[in-house]
């Protein structure tokens, strides 16, 4: 019997028939992964990217790029941290929702100590952190349970939780980076929340490569504005300095002049005689 | 009555010449009769921008300085340069370019010239013209011809540049200008690099001088691309740059 559809291309072995459909079944999947990446990328990231871009306010720009890869990933909290010249990612903004926490931005100041990227002793680069982790080597890294993580401290964690009661589970720390491959903060995110369950799940490996086009467009803005920042500063900085002695001196070495002292005296007539 | 004003600045590269011609189109676009004298018998440049070649001047400034013809016969009529602009009745501009020839220059360096007679060409142009304005594009610095224009003029434009040697410079020009009472003193800020503080700098440099600030212009891409090759607000009418133009003109006496 002759069946219509797909089916005529698959090979007549039952077994081998499987096998197929489920290669093609996998694929299709890929390609709706794809499809929902590149749907992400230009539905969300671009206009985000766009939007950071016009920002003329420093603190909203920041809040504002820490909030849209919170969303964009389902996260319940996180850190935007900026490195400082010291060497050092300061804590910018944090956010958690389920806790109700905001400092930073609009929120109210932040005291957390600031994370060493290197050793202080022996100059070498501190991993410990999955936040100094991103900026040491310039890659996103995610941990599913910090609790059972190999490789990272999570001793500030632990004691926030302690502290506050809070369950830090699943992180995804991601670097700003600017045009020429320099690390300039990192996005860091904590506990994804499945959507429908509301639990929280590992962030998911699709979502990734989604902040890192949004991460890549949050840097380029925070360039701009501090390369405007700069320039605005150096204009404030071009006071008006005049040398009260030298003026002095030179009107007073054009205006002793008998040229000077005449033309004063018929400036008046000079204008009303036309 | 006619309205003499001086555009100056205390050192070159400013836009001075530049300036000038842009408010004395403007000014001529509103009906008005312009002319423009380049008194910068020194380093003569504002003929360029109206399409004057070197060979292009046959008589100037200069030959009426030294008598060898009336004032009104060194004017050339370029009000043909408003052709295609929305221009109200009545309207025309005269330029009064400086020799451009090095044996000129050099002898104006040599012998100097009767600044006296510069007042009365001033004077002669106007009657014989006209005109409604008379420009002068003055010498950068302070010598005896720039201050007989400050002393003459009913309004002096100073331009500068956000920096500080121009800042010292204006500040002794500004001097001058009220010794001699010039009866409306404004300041021009040109090149300014960052547009979006032009406010904060314009307001910074009125408050040091005490002198209003007339226009704060931005170093712009497209002036520099224009190179000295026509009148900017001619060849671009809608631009931001001539919108502050038009804002200078208008706070002219």
């Amino acid at each position: 019997m002759k069946r219509p559809g797909g089916d005529d291309m698959l090979p007549a072995d039952d077994g081998a028939r499987d096998e197929t459909r489920a290669a093609l079944r996998a694929q299709a999947a890929h390609i709706d992964r794809l499809e929902r990446r590149f749907a992400a990328v230009v539905n969300a990231v671009i206009p985000i990217g766009v939007a950071l871009l016009g920002a003329r306010d420093y603190h909203a720009l920041l809040e504002r790029i820490l909030l849209e890869a919170k969303t964009l990933c389902g996260a319940d909290g996180g850190t935007l941290y900026l490195r400082s010249e010291a060497d050092q990612l300061e804590f910018v903004i944090v956010r958690n929702d389920s806790l109700g926490i905001a400092l930073g931005g609009s929120g109210a100041p932040i005291d957390f100590p600031p994370l060493p990227l290197r050793d202080a002793a022996s100059g070498a680069p501190n991993t410990a952190n999955v936040a100094t982790w991103a900026a040491v080597n310039g890659a996103s890294v995610a941990v599913d349970d910090a609790y059972h993580a190999v490789g990272f401290e999570f001793s500030g964690t632990l004691a926030f939780d302690r502290r506050t009661g809070y369950r830090s589970t699943s992180f995804l720390a991601v670097p700003l980076q600017s045009a020429d491959g320099r690390v300039i903060g990192v996005l860091q995110l904590i506990n994804a929340i499945d959507p429908d369950s509301g639990a929280v799940v590992p962030f998911d490996p699709e979502i990734v490569p989604v902040v890192e086009s949004l991460s890549t467009l949050a840097a380029a803005a925070l360039e701009v504005y501090l390369r405007e920042d700069h320039l605005r500063r150096e204009i404030r900085a071009l006071h008006v300095k005049i040398d009260e002695v030298k003026r002095a001196r030179q009107v007073a070495e054009i205006t002793d002049t008998d040229y000077f002292r005449e033309l004063e005296q018929k400036a008046r007539t000079l204008r009303e005689r036309r | 009555m006619s309205k003499i004003i001086s555009v100056h600045s205390f050192r070159g590269g400013t836009g001075k010449s530049n300036l000038t011609a842009n408010l004395a189109v403007l000014t001529a676009l509103r009906g008005m009769r312009v002319g423009i004298v380049d008194t910068d018998v020194q380093s003569p440049g504002i003929h360029v921008l109206f399409g004057f070649e070197e060979g292009g001047v046959e008589r100037a400034l200069n030959d009426y300085l030294w008598g060898r013809c009336a004032v009104e016969e060194a004017a050339y009529d370029v009000t043909p340069v408003l052709d295609g602009h929305p221009t109200a009745a009545g309207a025309a501009l005269y330029l009064i370019p400086s020799s451009l020839r090095t044996g000129e220059i050099a002898r104006v360096l040599r012998e100097g010239y009767d600044v006296a007679r510069l007042n009365d060409g001033f004077r002669e142009l106007v009657r014989a013209l006209k005109l409604d304005y008379l420009f002068i594009d003055t010498h950068p610095g302070v010598n005896e011809e720039t201050l007989l224009s400050i002393a003459i003029s009913d309004a002096l434009v100073i331009v500068l540049r956000a920096d500080h040697q121009d800042y010292q410079g204006t500040a002794v020009t500004v001097d001058l200008a009220r010794r001699l009472e010039t009866p409306r003193i404004m300041l021009v800020v040109n090149k300014v690099l960052a547009p979006f503080d032009a406010a904060a700098v314009g307001a910074q440099i009125g408050a040091s001088y005490q002198v209003p600030v007339a226009g704060v212009l931005p170093l712009s891409e497209d002036i520099v691309r224009l190179a000295s090759a026509g009148v900017f607000c001619l060849v671009h009418p809608q631009h931001a740059v001539t919108d502050v133009l038009r804002g200078v003109a208008a706070q002219l006496p």
